[in-house]
């Protein structure tokens, strides 16, 4: 037990003494939450506009045939039922419903938005019109059209509730296994490693401890990050629900073990010290972009995004995401915490099979 | 005379590699108290023989004991009763010297007065400071500090003075000859012939990992002489380390 704690007392003081691993694993996640959270990055695909059609008469006919030559407007026919959903999860940025009544001479329509998307369904306000005044302009007429919103509120975070947990899951994974590579990659070169051998303790031990460790750093990093989000970016966690900050708290001590395990199956794996940097590069690159950090797997190819799914780092973005979005129930995100603990499992036979002491 | 009482034993010790034998064959004692060097060329089978001694790695065949303690059999005892400075190794560089002999210490569950450790090996001014600052005597230094944290009944040297300038390699031959007179067993391992003459109580001389030859350096040298060996006279009675010594001082040149 002493070993244990005086382990973890000397990594978590290295820790924050090595300027490199604060700066990787806090300064460059806020950094690119801020920056990319603020800059709005999720806007620049095409806005989406859902269309409830109750009308069903020719000029409503003509008015929706026109807003579909607006080829930079990602058009799509929705279900009255799915307005809420797709609105609150980000799915679609505004509904426009046609009303039966609907007339081009004194034309009414109801917009519905999250309250963060106003810009965009004014947007659509105006687009409308302008098709409206278009349509009738050989009667030089311009009627405003009658608006009725319908503004969800505070529930969909924009693209700043959806990057926050994304870059937490990738900051836990950085830290897992860029932590562990590269520390115990210098502890075996430069003989640190040999000379615990010396000692009566197992260094089996000391691995543990190390890894004890990393694990309480990582979850502490993990709570910055999202303090950092709630306070700078305002993005609201799990709307006050109380069972989410459990479910972030289990999915990132997973999450930690997972990217931990994997970073010693890379450390053991590697043939020699100079692979084990470019084999962690190799292996977190490409779950960077794929895995639903920065944006939707969704928008990958089918085939793509069944594999890109299940990666290492997907499971842990989307229940994270859900966790902090939605506050859903851990049970409900039962298969993500399967597919992490099948990647647990297998992390830690090829680190345990491979690792060599010397 | 009354015998001396021994400390470490070592019969017939062989390591194979795949296509190479390191250690082919050795046999030795070490009484308590000694300082017993074992001198050979680079890749003699020196640094292999002493850390089969300190449970490092396995002997292919051959025994060994420390204490009476069987190595290959209790390896974790014998650990606990001897004190290890490798040739290549390091410490946390960024933990304070104090920080790495207090976390050493709690891996041999032992007490030990930390600063008083610290300044037996001259490095309390450094206690504040982080390993991958100090001079290479420093960290030699540091290695033993480290090595003395569990008071051992035996001290194992490898190649101590390796890399250090003449004053640091003075400075650590003080201390290991104080080190012995606490009355603690010391291996030391060497290519330097100078320290093992001041030093060694007894040497073995290795070389393709055999033992080639075992006396105390006297003899050794006497052996030599009488068997006809002359050297050609020198005409002056210093050498040009004397002169380095005598114009740089013996002080200690670390910051």
């Amino acid at each position: 037990m002493k070993i244990y704690l005086i382990i973890a007392k000397s990594t978590i003081k290295m820790y924050f003494r090595r300027t490199q691993s604060l700066f990787w694993s806090l300064f460059f996640p806020v950094v690119m939450m801020l920056g990319i959270g603020f800059f709005g990055f999720g806007q620049f695909t095409a806005p989406k506009l859902g269309i409830v059609n109750y009308s069903n008469n020719s000029e409503s006919t003509i008015f929706l045939e026109e807003f579909s030559k607006k080829d930079y407007l990602e058009i799509q026919l929705v279900s009255a039922s799915d307005i809420e959903k797709s609105i609150l999860e980000g799915k679609i940025d505004s509904v426009m419903i046609i009303p039966s009544d609907f007339t081009l001479e004194s034309p009414s329509l109801e917009i519905s938005y999250e309250k963060s998307k106003e810009n965009i369904a004014l947007e659509f306000y105006d687009i409308s019109q302008m098709i409206i005044s278009n349509i009738l302009s050989e009667d030089k007429t311009d009627k405003k059209i009658i608006l009725k919103e319908q503004i969800f509120e505070n529930e969909y975070q924009g693209y700043k509730g959806f990057l926050v947990p994304g870059i937490v899951a990738l900051s836990i994974m950085q830290s897992g296994i860029l932590g562990v590579v590269f520390t115990l990659i210098s502890y075996k070169t430069q003989g640190v490693l040999k000379r615990l051998q010396a000692t009566p303790i197992d260094p089996s031990h000391f691995l543990i401890g190390q890894m004890i460790s990393r694990l309480l750093i990582i979850v502490i990093q993990t709570f910055v990050l999202f303090f950092i989000g709630i306070v700078i970016l305002n993005i609201d966690i799990a709307l006050g629900n109380i069972f989410a900050w459990i479910n972030i708290i289990i999915f990132s001590v997973l999450g930690s073990i997972l990217f931990l395990f994997i970073g010693l199956a890379i450390s053991g794996a590697s043939p020699n010290e100079d692979y084990a940097a470019p084999i962690a590069n190799l292996i977190t690159f490409p779950m960077m972009f794929l895995s639903g950090v920065f944006f939707d797997t969704d928008v990958l190819p089918g085939w793509l995004s069944n594999i890109t799914n299940n990666l290492p780092l997907s499971p842990l973005v989307s229940s994270l995401r859900e966790s902090a979005l939605y506050g859903t129930s851990t049970i409900e995100l039962l298969p993500e915490l399967m597919t992490m603990i099948v990647w647990i499992i297998i992390a830690f036979v090829i680190g345990i099979k491979t690792f060599k002491w010397e | 005379m009354s015998k001396t009482q021994e400390i470490i034993s070592v019969k017939n010790l062989v390591k194979k590699y795949d296509n190479f034998t390191a250690v082919n064959g050795i046999d030795f004692k070490v009484s308590k108290g000694e300082i017993f060097g074992l001198l050979g060329p680079n890749g003699a089978g020196k640094t292999t023989t002493v850390e089969i001694l300190e449970g490092l790695r396995k002997p292919s065949s051959g025994y060994t004991e420390i204490d009476g303690i069987d190595v290959a059999k209790n390896t974790k005892e014998v650990k606990k009763i001897i004190g290890v400075q490798l040739q290549e190794c390091s410490f946390f560089d960024k933990l304070n010297l104090f920080e790495i002999v207090e976390m050493f210490s709690v891996f041999y569950s032992s007490k030990p007065n930390i600063e008083k450790i610290l300044d037996n090996v001259g490095l309390l001014e450094k206690r504040k400071s982080y390993y991958k600052t100090l001079s290479g005597g420093q960290k030699q230094r540091l290695s033993i500090a480290v090595a003395l944290v569990n008071d051992p009944k035996v001290l194992f040297l490898d190649e101590p003075t390796t890399g250090l300038d003449p004053q640091a390699r003075r400075n650590m031959w003080d201390l290991i000859a104080e080190i012995r007179n606490k009355g603690k067993t010391i291996i030391i391992t060497t290519h330097y012939m100078e320290e093992a003459e001041k030093l060694c109580d007894r040497v073995a001389i290795i070389d393709s990992g055999r033992i080639v030859k075992i006396d105390t350096p006297k003899k050794l040298i006497r052996e030599l002489i009488d068997s006809g060996f002359k050297v050609e006279k020198k005409s002056q009675d210093a050498t040009l380390e004397d002169v380095f010594i005598n114009l740089t001082g013996k002080s200690l040149r670390e910051k």
